[in-house]
């Protein structure tokens, strides 16, 4: 169980350029669920995972967030 | 203490803050907002509220502080750098700590309720008390007396307080870029604050007090 989402957590934890709670925090907003304390108890529903995947590539750099243009 | 507050409000309220052609308001360094308090208070206590019973409510007030942080690393630390402040509060500085002084006579002058240093133990801790904190009056208007403190700006704004002072140093105008603001609120060294005492809770006043973790 959410093996794939303990893994996002995992990454943004360990990888985070500033405070790893305040991305986990936004990570649970975006996402809507409480992944930073719950990843491995949430089944890794595949629209979840790239939501929750997508967000940690913003957050850590790898891809920016859309903006105005 | 070298800092004269009614002085300070009178001149900063002086000032005559209006748009410009632009619609913009440019004083401090920066660009100010004049707009209902309520604007922001509904929109962060509306996300607060959302939140609450989801299992998220942690996550919501986390980010609504740390919105308060970024608001003070930029406002506080764009006042404290400002040509207005060098004119109306600068005379008045004689020690590190009239900075401290300084920036709560001008939060004053700005009506964001009525701000009071109740300790300062410099580098150590700060407690501050707030009558009137707009975060709460506008709390109380529009809904029950709080579970929970409500003052999300103001307690990221106390913390950055002292992050500008004692993580970084706003006295010699540091550029207040991104790199510089995670020195100062990412680090293992930041100050946070909690929010002790809340209007909106049913308490008399607010305090906040920051600390390093």
């Amino acid at each position: 169980m959410g093996a794939r989402l303990q893994a996002v957590v995992d990454r943004i934890r360990t990888q985070s350029k500033g405070l790893p709670n305040i991305d986990l925090a936004r990570l649970n907003l975006r996402t809507g669920q409480p992944l930073s304390r719950l990843a491995n108890e949430i089944p890794d529903d595949p629209t979840l995972v790239r939501s929750a995947e997508a967000f940690a590539d913003e957050v850590l750099g790898f891809r920016k967030s859309g903006g105005r243009a | 203490m070298a800092i004269d507050e009614k002085s300070i409000v009178e001149a900063v309220s002086g000032l005559g803050f209006k748009g410009n052609e632009e619609g913009l308001i440019p004083a401090f360094g920066l660009h100010l907002t004049t707009h209902f308090a309520d604007y922001y208070n509904r929109s962060s206590f509306a996300v607060a509220r959302a939140m609450e019973g989801s299992g998220l409510e942690d996550d919501a007030r986390a980010l609504l502080v740390e919105a308060g942080h970024i608001c003070a690393f930029n406002t506080f630390g764009g006042i404290m750098k400002s040509a207005e402040w060098d004119a109306v509060v600068a005379p008045m500085i004689k020690t590190r700590e009239d900075w401290l002084h300084g920036i709560v006579a001008v939060i004053n002058a700005f009506g964001w309720g009525k701000w009071h240093i109740e300790r300062l133990d410099p580098g150590v801790e700060l407690k501050i008390r707030i009558e009137n904190s707009y975060e709460c009056t506008g709390w109380l208007r529009d809904y029950p007396v709080s579970k929970f403190a409500r003052c999300y700006l103001a307690t990221g704004g106390v913390a950055g307080l002292m992050n500008l002072m004692y993580v970084g140093d706003i006295t010699t105008r540091p550029e207040l870029t991104e790199a510089y603001y995670v020195e100062l609120f990412r680090g293992g060294d930041a100050f946070h604050a909690v929010e002790t005492s809340c209007m909106a809770r049913g308490d008399a006043h607010c305090e906040l007090k920051a600390a390093k973790s």
